[in-house]
């Protein structure tokens, strides 16, 4: 029994020793095939960086577009748009009108439209030119989403 | 003294072969004292010689775990690559797209010109359009881009331009220009009416970035 114990044990690390063998030649072998494909890899890699930048940067659909287009539809007729401008997400609109009435509108329609945090009144004035027309400028906070 | 000796050596053999009859007559003695024996042997066996083998043996076994795990990686790996050529070779035409989208390089002169066809398309005028620094040949040196903006690993090369024209003209400008193969971020920009010889024309001036990947 004992010598028996003793032979398979040494049997065992003989098999040991040769799998060990066989496994080393395998690894080595697909070390190389994967050593191959080292360019292709870093070419692919490129390419996976370069769609995340571009589906990043496209994710959000004619920002600027989308906001003039926005804002204009919400006009009243009776306010003359001057000018928009967006920093970051700050959006200032300016424009013309001739009854105070017309402001309240343009706000009123802006606040449902789920497109900003927060919109104020930031000035309010009679035009120099002509005395019949106020200027007004409205100062809008984007939504994060948005 | 010589007598003494004698004695003894002949009680201890009669005790021996007592022993030893016993042994012999005795089933159970015979077989436990193999037992003890091979027990015995064993332990001296597997404390001097076994030891060391199992050891090496229970080494062995590990490295062995550890290298087919490392072998199922690489075919994993191999199989990944595969995979992963055919979808690269299918999607070829599309990833040549993707290089102008996002060039190599900063590649200013191409944006211009992408400009210049949709200031072409769309009949409005330049007032002024600006390029921000951008290493044409050779390794920058410091960060000419800011890169907050783009997502990560983009670098951008900056852009102004200002432009006039109706609304019509001067939005679908806006348009195509925000949907440009090679994208564009709206850092700012602004819209402004004026009225010039008689005639109410729109002045949009904008500012942003467009990437490239090095």
């Amino acid at each position: 029994m004992t010598e028996l114990i003793v032979i398979l044990a040494f049997l065992s690390r003989f098999w040991l020793d040769a799998r060990t063998t066989d496994l080393n030649e395998e690894i080595k072998q697909k070390q190389a095939i994967v050593a191959a494909s080292a360019d292709f890899e870093k070419e692919f890699r490129l390419a996976q960086k370069k769609l995340k930048i571009y589906s990043d940067m496209t994710a959000k659909d004619k920002e600027a577009t989308n906001l003039i287009s926005s804002i204009s539809s919400y006009l009243p007729p009776e306010v003359l748009l001057v000018s928009v401008s967006q920093i970051g997400e700050e959006v200032q609109v300016k424009g013309q009108i001739f009854t105070e009435r017309a402001i309240a509108q343009f706000i009123a329609n802006l606040e449902p439209s789920g497109l900003f945090d927060e919109i104020s009144l930031s000035q309010v004035d009679t035009s120099q030119k002509t005395q019949a027309t106020i200027v007004f400028a409205l100062k809008l906070i984007l939504k994060e989403d948005k | 003294m010589a007598l003494g000796w004698r004695r003894g050596y002949l009680q201890y053999k009669r005790i021996f072969l007592d022993i030893a009859s016993i042994y012999n007559q005795r089933r159970e003695v015979k077989a436990f004292l193999e037992l003890l024996l091979s027990l015995g042997a064993i332990a001296i066996f597997g404390m001097f010689a076994l030891r060391p083998t199992l050891l090496t043996i229970a080494n062995l076994y590990r490295e062995i775990k550890a290298k087919e795990e490392m072998v199922a990686k690489l075919n994993q790996k191999a199989q990944a690559f595969v995979q992963a050529q055919t979808t690269y070779n299918q999607e070829r035409s599309t990833l040549e797209l993707l290089s102008f989208a996002i060039p190599d390089k900063p590649t200013p002169e191409l944006f211009v010109r992408q400009i210049e066809g949709l200031v072409g398309k769309h009949a409005v005028e330049v007032l002024g359009l600006s390029i921000g620094k951008a290493t044409l040949l050779g390794t920058s040196t410091e960060q000419e881009s800011a890169k907050s903006l783009l997502p990560s690993d983009a670098s951008s090369i900056s852009f102004s331009l200002s432009t006039k024209g109706n609304y019509l003209s001067l939005s679908s400008f806006l348009s195509d220009l925000e949907s440009l193969r090679r994208p564009i971020k709206v850092d700012t920009f602004s819209v402004n009416a004026s009225e010039t010889e008689g005639e109410d024309i729109l002045i949009l001036v904008m500012t942003g970035q467009t990437p490239y990947f090095k």
